[in-house]
């Protein structure tokens, strides 16, 4: 096809960064944001404090009991299970706004957080917490997260199958119905206890950690980051609208099954760790597509590192703000993240493919 | 016009990704969500062959295309594609076989034209793997045809609707389909690029089914048209016969009177309201 002399101004490139620097930036960044947070807390440690901890752990001289005790027994399971879950929740918003071809969709959109939240409730209030402790009501979040999104998947695909408004009205509707159905069950069960662990569920924190309980969010978070990875291409496409998606050879139906699944496992595993943690999800992917574009394979490892050392640094906040007490940790990332999506929605227009 | 293949090395065609491919449906019903536009339907289109979509606004044009695609399921009835049963075709090598400009594609804003058209690639590719360096040129290769080669970089939010329209079909030459569906191709170009699109998937040897607003270019660009209104394929013949046909003028309620050009000797519609006794001299 001819075509006539384009204008003068025909190519204001798109301004990004490249992805690979990038990357061993953001990594060399969270290696260095982990050993530093270890310092920060009610007890402040110097960094050579902090560096005898961390080798008496790796195996090295016992110099410092204390330091050893707070930085590899307190503070390190914390700091990695920020990681785990700063990253976890930026790969699970950046599908689950391609999915629900939404940018305003969080994590927590498919109900999983306020399911998660009625499990635990439920746990409490019958009386569970006390005989299992921190795995029942573990157990109970994850259970509760798992049926919650069963049922908005059942509701989504008997009116019409996983099509993005159906997902998220159905998703929208289930979790207020289930957040009062946790209001219900502390109302009924009049357990102090239970009005807490709502609390927690709701707005999250990571003061749970320890070594024994990183283990099964972690291998989640990589396996199914490994997963979402490998289904990039079929993402990018999809991100333009189903039909396009269909057009291109993708497995729509299949693709969006796959995707709800992996979604509610991961959110789930990551809500009964740490609960419900807001706007990680939902801000940094944004953040990520502003600095390297849409394309899924470079968007899911720029997001998840953007959220490591983002949640990392949200922890320490929690842990410092007003010590010695600790304050939810999305209490932090709501009153950072709210302004950084502003500012980052002013700066752009946002379009996402059509139709259903 | 250039004819030589778009398909990279590693896209050589194979038996389903041949440069033409044959579409036969036979009483196909189409519709949205449940409600149908079309029943009926009968038609075939030969390897190579052009096929326009003419008809009233609302008459199911785009309906019909989505389901001969197999965009969306067709709801009674068979497509074959080359002998094969549509349905049953497995997804990736549908999407080597057939690619959609539909007209009402919005992309995602964080895309660069150029990423945009390497979509093309998603049937030859595993989802997994990494764009390769050929894969490149492909892209830019296909953009040159369109004349967006310059605009390659540009953010798609930053594109016009007919730059948009020009890259989706430069998608469709990157997926290498044998048969290639437009829906209203023309829209949002000017009258040079109307004529040098058309001209374009002319050159590319392709079966090629599109929907046409305007039945003049229906008349000079295609091989036959399939007049379509009140929920029927009406007629299916020679694109000019069908456009000036008693049943187009009747489905338009406008006269229809092909002249010649003086200069060129080309055939031209003119157009007129059935109330006047004369048709005007433009349209």
């Amino acid at each position: 096809m001819t075509s006539r002399p384009s204008a003068p101004d025909a190519a204001p490139a798109a301004r990004r960064l490249p992805a690979g620097p990038l990357a061993c930036a953001l990594g060399a960044l969270l290696a260095l944001s982990i050993v530093l947070s270890l310092g920060f807390g009610a007890n402040m440690l110097p960094l050579d404090q902090v560096v005898a901890g961390l080798r008496q752990g790796l195996g090295g001289p016992a110099t410092s009991p204390t330091a050893h005790l707070i930085v590899w027994q307190l503070r390190l399971p914390r700091t990695l299970l920020a990681v785990i879950v700063g990253a976890g929740l930026a790969i699970a918003g950046a599908s689950i706004q391609t999915l629900a071809q939404n940018p305003l969709a969080d994590p927590y959109l498919l109900g999983v957080s306020s399911g998660a939240s009625v499990g635990a409730t439920a746990v409490i209030a019958g009386g569970l917490g006390a005989l299992g402790g921190r795995l029942a009501l573990t157990g109970g979040a994850l259970v509760g997260a798992l049926a919650a999104s069963v049922l908005v998947f059942g509701v989504a695909q008997l009116q019409g199958g996983l099509t993005p408004l159906r997902l998220v009205l159905t998703g929208t509707i289930l979790s207020s119905a289930f957040s009062s159905l946790s209001s219900c069950l502390i109302f009924v069960s009049g357990n102090q206890q239970a009005a807490q662990a709502v609390l927690f569920w709701l707005l999250g924190t990571l003061s749970g950690a320890q070594w024994s309980n990183l283990l099964l969010p972690a291998i989640v978070t990589l396996v199914l980051g490994i997963v979402l990875y490998s289904l990039s291409g079929w993402l990018d496409a999809l991100a333009n609208g189903a039909q396009v998606a269909i057009a291109l050879g993708v497995p729509v139906t299949q693709l969006r099954i796959a995707l709800f699944v992996i979604q509610a496992v991961l959110v789930g595993v990551l809500v009964a760790s740490s609960g419900g943690i807001g706007f990680v999800g939902l801000v940094m992917p944004h953040l990520a597509r502003l600095l390297v574009g849409g394309r899924h394979r470079v968007l899911f490892p720029i997001a998840a590192l953007i959220g490591a050392v983002f949640m990392v640094w949200v922890d320490v906040i929690t842990r410092i703000l007003v010590a010695p007490v600790e304050i939810p940790a999305s209490v932090v990332t709501g009153l950072i993240g709210a302004p950084i999506f502003l500012v980052l929605l002013g700066r752009r227009t946002y379009e996402f493919g059509s139709g259903s | 016009m250039s004819r030589r293949t778009l398909l990279a090395p590693s896209l050589a065609p194979t038996a389903s990704t041949a440069r033409a491919a044959r579409l036969e449906a036979r009483a196909l019903s189409c519709g949205n969500q449940g409600r149908v536009v079309l029943s009926g339907v009968d038609l075939s289109v030969e390897p190579g062959e052009s096929l326009a979509l003419v008809g009233p606004n609302g008459s199911g044009k785009s309906t019909l295309i989505r389901a001969l695609a197999g965009v969306s399921p067709a709801m009674a009835g068979r497509i074959m594609v080359n002998g094969q049963e549509l349905s049953t075709m497995p997804s990736a090598e549908r999407g080597r076989t057939i690619a959609v400009v539909s007209q009402d594609e919005r992309p995602s804003g964080d895309l660069r034209i150029a990423e945009l058209v390497e979509l093309g690639l998603v049937p030859h590719r595993n989802p997994w793997s990494r764009p390769r360096r050929e894969d490149r040129d492909t892209v830019l290769e296909a953009l040159d045809r369109v004349g967006l080669r310059a605009l390659a970089d540009r953010p798609v939010s930053r594109t016009s609707g007919g730059e948009l329209r020009r890259a989706i079909l430069a998608r469709g030459l990157v997926q290498g389909a044998p048969l290639l569906f437009l829906d209203e191709p023309t829209n949002h170009l000017d009258v040079h690029q109307q004529l040098s699109l058309l001209d374009l998937v002319r050159g590319l040897h392709r079966t090629v089914i599109a929907a046409v607003h305007d039945l003049d270019l229906a008349a000079a660009y295609f091989d036959r048209a399939a007049l379509i209104d009140g929920g029927r394929l009406l007629e299916l013949g020679e694109a000019q016969q069908v456009v000036t046909g008693e049943a187009s003028a009747h489905c338009f309620h406008v006269d229809i009177t092909p002249v010649e050009n003086p200069r060129t000797g080309d055939t031209h519609l003119l157009m007129g309201s059935p109330q006047n006794p004369r048709p005007p001299q433009h349209h």
